[in-house]
C-alpha cells in the first residue's frame, strides 16, 4: 500500500511537471477549421461563414 | 498391601506398578503404569509437612501428559491433610498451586467442554466458601485460559479416587481475581463431572519436615545435548522446564524427551540475528535473567509482512519466563499475567490493576524462525491471534488466542540504556528495520517529491512571467448593431482583435472580466462566444462563456507557434453603463489549479503511505 502511494506520488508529479513546464492542458475545446480559400482571402478570417454576425464589424 | 480405614480408594502397588482399587467386596487390579518421570520435586510420598501452618502428609503423587503434545508430563501432588480432607499440589511455571475438590451441587453449571471457549466466563459469586482452597468468592467470575485432554501416565503412592493407565481425560482451565483458579474434570460425553477449586500458595508457606527447601525452585542447570542433525553440542539452559530445542548451528527443531533429543524437522537458521547472545545471563529490572530462546514473528496487513522479534528469558528465581519483544529498534518487556486479574470494562477494553486498556489492533502474527529453548511445543508456522490494548504510558496489554488457550501479558518500553546495563557485552543494538524503516524511505521519498514539486513550481513561475499577448477593453452596450427601444438589451457585434504572434511550447490563458457594475442588476447578464483563430493554418478554438460575478478564464494547451487573432462576440443584457469587458491573453501562465491540487493530494498520499508503513 504504501508503495502504492509512493508510486502514484511520483506519477502526479510528472503530470505536474508536464502541465506547468510543458505547457499543456486538459480543458476541451471546439475545434473547428477555417477553409484555405476563405483564409487566404481578403479579409479571410474576418468573413468566414461560421461567424454568427457575418463579415460586418472590426474594432 | 495394606488400606488403612478410611484411606484413599486405590493405590500404586510398589512392586508391580499395578493400580489396585478397593471396591466393596474385593481389591482389583486397573492396569500398569509407567514409572514415573524424575521431576526433582520435594514431595516425595509419604513426606511430611505444612501449608499455612496446617499438618499434611504426601499420600501420593500422579503423572500426566497432554494428548495433544505429549511428551512432556507434569506432577501433581496428592496430599492428606491432618484436619481431614485432601487436595493436590502442584507446581507450574513459578507458582505453587493447591487445589481442592468442590463436593457440593452447584448452584451455576459449569461450561461444557465444547463451550469452554478460551476466554469463556464463569460466574461464581453464588457459591459457598469451603474452606481455604475452595474459595470461589475470591473472584466473581473466572475465565476460561486452556481446554484439552489429558493422559494419565504414571503414579506412586495413594490415589484420590480410581485412575485407569492411560485414561484419557478432558479438563479446562480457568482462571481468576487473587490468583484463583479452577479446574473442570469432564466426563467422555463432555459434561462437567467435577470442579477444582483453587489459589497460590506462597512457598514461604510451605515447609517440609525433612528441612528440604521449597521457596528455593529448582534452578536452571546447564547441561548439555547433542543436536541430532548436526552432532553440535547444545547447552540445555532450562532442562526443568525446556520442551523443544531449534539448534543455533543447523536450525534442526528437536523434542526435549527424558534428557534426549529427538529430531522433528530441520529449520532455516533466522536471517537476523539475536541481539541478545543465546545463553547471556543478566539482572533486568531486578531479575537474574537468562537468554535461552529467539523467535521471529511476522503477520501480514494490507498484502505486507510486518515482523518483530521475541526473546525468552528464563527468571531463576522464580523458574518463571519473560518476554523481550524488538520491532524496528523499538524494545518491550513483557510479563506473563493471569487471565483473573482481567476484569473487561466493556467489549473492546480490559481494567488492569486500575488502569483501563483500549483495544488497538489484532493481527494474525505466525512464528517464522526459532533458535534456542523454549517450554513449550514451539514450531515454525505456529499461529494465534493476538490482540493488543493500549493503557496509559505506552503499557499494552496482550492477548494471544488459539482455539484452546489463552495467555495474557503486559508489556512496557524497555530502553536501549536499561539493556545494556542488563547484557552488557551480549547486547548488540540491532538497526532500525521493518516498518520503521519503511516508514523513513516513505518520508524520504515524499520530502524528493515536494523538493521536485517546488522546483517545478518555480520554474513555472519563472516561464509565466512577461507582458500579456493581448490586452483589450471590449464594449459590450456599444457595440450594438441598431439602436434599440430599450438600451439595457443590446446585441453586440463581434471584435477581432489585430494579429498577435505566438510562440510554440506553453500554453496560453484568456482571461475575461466584465465591468464593475454591469451584472448588478438582477436579470442582466452577459455572454461571449470565443474563438482563437491561427491565421496559417485555419485552426480555431471555439468557447462559449457565461458570466457570473468573477473572472472568466479559459486554458489552451501548447498551441502551436504562429499568428492569431482572437475574435470575441459577446451578447448581454446589461445596463447602458455597463463598462467595457477586460480580454487579457497571457503565454505560459502558472495554473494555480494544478498547483494547489497537485500539492494537496501529494500531501494526503504521503499521509497514507506513512501511516500504512508504521500500522
Amino acid at each position: 500500500m504504501s508503495y502504492l502511494m509512493r508510486a502514484l506520488g511520483g506519477v502526479l508529479l510528472l503530470g505536474y511537471g508536464t502541465v506547468v513546464i510543458g505547457g499543456y492542458d486538459f480543458s476541451t475545446h471546439a475545434k473547428s477549421q477555417i477553409a484555405p480559400n476563405v483564409r487566404q482571402s481578403p479579409g479571410g478570417y474576418r468573413s468566414w461563414s461560421f461567424w454568427h454576425s457575418g463579415s460586418g464589424g472590426g474594432k | 498391601m495394606e488400606f488403612a480405614s478410611g484411606s484413599a480408594p486405590a493405590q500404586i502397588c510398589k512392586y508391580c506398578r499395578y493400580v489396585i482399587v478397593r471396591t466393596d467386596r474385593d481389591m482389583r487390579a486397573a492396569g500398569k503404569v509407567a514409572d514415573l518421570v524424575p521431576m526433582g520435586t520435594p514431595f516425595g510420598t509419604d513426606a511430611r509437612g505444612t501449608i499455612e501452618g496446617r499438618p499434611f502428609r504426601v499420600a501420593g503423587r500422579v503423572q500426566y501428559d497432554r494428548v495433544q503434545a505429549p511428551g512432556a508430563p507434569w506432577e501433581e501432588i496428592y496430599i492428606e491433610l491432618d484436619q481431614g480432607g485432601w487436595s493436590w499440589l502442584s507446581h507450574a511455571q513459578g507458582r505453587w498451586l493447591v487445589t481442592s475438590l468442590y463436593p457440593h451441587a452447584l448452584p451455576v453449571r459449569p461450561p461444557s467442554y465444547a463451550e469452554a471457549n478460551p476466554g469463556v466466563l464463569f460466574p461464581v459469586q453464588n457459591m459457598p466458601e469451603l474452606g481455604v482452597e475452595s474459595r470461589p468468592a475470591r473472584a466473581p467470575e473466572l475465565r476460561v485460559v486452556e481446554r484439552g485432554q489429558r493422559r494419565f501416565v504414571s503414579a506412586e503412592g495413594e490415589l484420590p479416587f480410581p485412575m485407569v493407565p492411560n485414561q484419557v481425560e478432558p479438563y479446562a482451565d480457568l482462571s481468576g481475581a487473587g490468583g484463583t483458579f479452577a479446574t473442570i474434570d469432564y466426563d467422555a460425553q463432555g459434561m462437567p463431572a467435577a470442579l477444582y477449586f483453587g489459589r497460590d500458595i506462597d512457598p514461604q508457606q510451605m515447609t517440609l519436615s525433612s528441612g528440604a527447601p521449597i521457596a528455593e525452585a529448582p534452578r536452571a542447570q546447564v547441561t548439555s545435548l547433542t543436536c541430532p542433525n548436526c552432532q553440535g553440542s547444545l547447552p540445555l539452559r532450562a532442562p526443568d522446564t525446556t520442551e523443544r530445542i531449534a539448534c543455533q548451528y543447523c536450525g534442526t527443531l528437536s523434542d526435549v524427551n527424558q534428557g534426549a533429543l529427538i529430531a522433528l524437522k530441520p529449520l532455516p537458521l533466522p536471517p537476523i540475528p539475536p541481539a541478545i547472545a543465546l545463553g547471556a545471563k543478566g539482572n533486568l529490572r531486578g531479575q537474574d535473567v537468562l537468554v535461552l530462546g529467539y523467535m521471529l514473528r511476522s503477520t501480514e496487513v494490507d498484502g505486507e509482512r510486518y515482523g518483530w522479534r521475541e526473546y525468552l528469558l528464563y527468571v531463576a528465581a522464580t523458574s518463571s519466563f519473560v518476554f523481550l519483544l524488538e520491532e524496528d529498534g523499538a524494545w518491550q518487556h513483557i510479563v506473563p499475567i493471569q487471565a483473573g486479574e482481567l476484569r473487561q470494562t466493556a467489549p473492546n477494553a480490559f481494567a488492569f490493576r486500575g488502569q483501563v486498556y483500549q483495544h488497538a489492533q489484532s493481527v494474525h502474527a505466525v512464528v517464522d524462525y526459532v533458535l534456542g529453548e523454549f517450554y513449550w511445543r514451539v514450531e515454525q508456522g505456529e499461529a494465534v491471534m493476538a490482540h493488543e490494548f493500549h493503557g496509559p504510558g505506552g503499557v499494552k496489554l496482550n492477548q494471544e488466542s488459539t482455539k484452546d488457550e489463552v495467555q495474557f501479558s503486559v508489556s512496557t518500553p524497555l530502553g536501549i540504556g536499561e539493556l545494556r546495563k542488563a547484557f552488557p557485552s551480549e547486547f548488540k543494538a540491532p538497526k532500525a528495520s521493518g516498518a520503521v524503516q519503511q516508514a523513513k524511505s516513505s518520508h524520504l521519498f515524499f520530502l524528493v517529491l515536494f523538493g521536485l514539486w517546488f522546483a517545478v513550481s518555480v520554474v513555472g513561475c519563472a516561464l509565466s512571467s512577461g507582458k500579456p499577448l493581448l490586452d483589450q477593453r471590449i464594449p459590450v452596450v456599444q457595440m450594438v448593431n441598431k439602436p434599440l427601444a430599450t438600451p439595457e438589451l443590446a446585441k453586440s457585434e463581434a471584435f477581432f482583435s489585430e494579429p498577435f504572434h505566438v510562440d510554440g511550447g506553453k500554453n496560453l490563458k484568456l482571461d475575461m472580466a466584465p465591468g464593475f457594475t454591469c451584472l448588478d442588476a438582477e436579470d442582466s447578464w452577459i455572454t461571449a462566444d470565443v474563438a482563437l483563430v491561427h491565421m496559417d493554418t485555419g485552426q480555431v478554438w471555439e468557447d462559449s462563456v457565461e458570466f457570473s460575478d468573477e473572472e472568466k478564464s479559459i486554458w489552451y494547451s501548447r498551441v502551436p507557434e504562429g499568428q492569431y487573432v482572437l475574435r470575441v462576440e459577446p451578447d448581454s443584457k446589461v445596463p447602458a453603463t455597463c463598462q467595457p469587458l477586460r480580454v487579457t491573453l497571457m503565454r505560459g501562465a502558472l495554473p494555480w489549479g494544478y498547483v494547489m491540487g497537485s500539492l494537496g493530494v501529494l500531501f494526503v498520499l504521503w499521509i497514507i503511505s506513512a501511516k500504512k508503513a508504521t500500522t
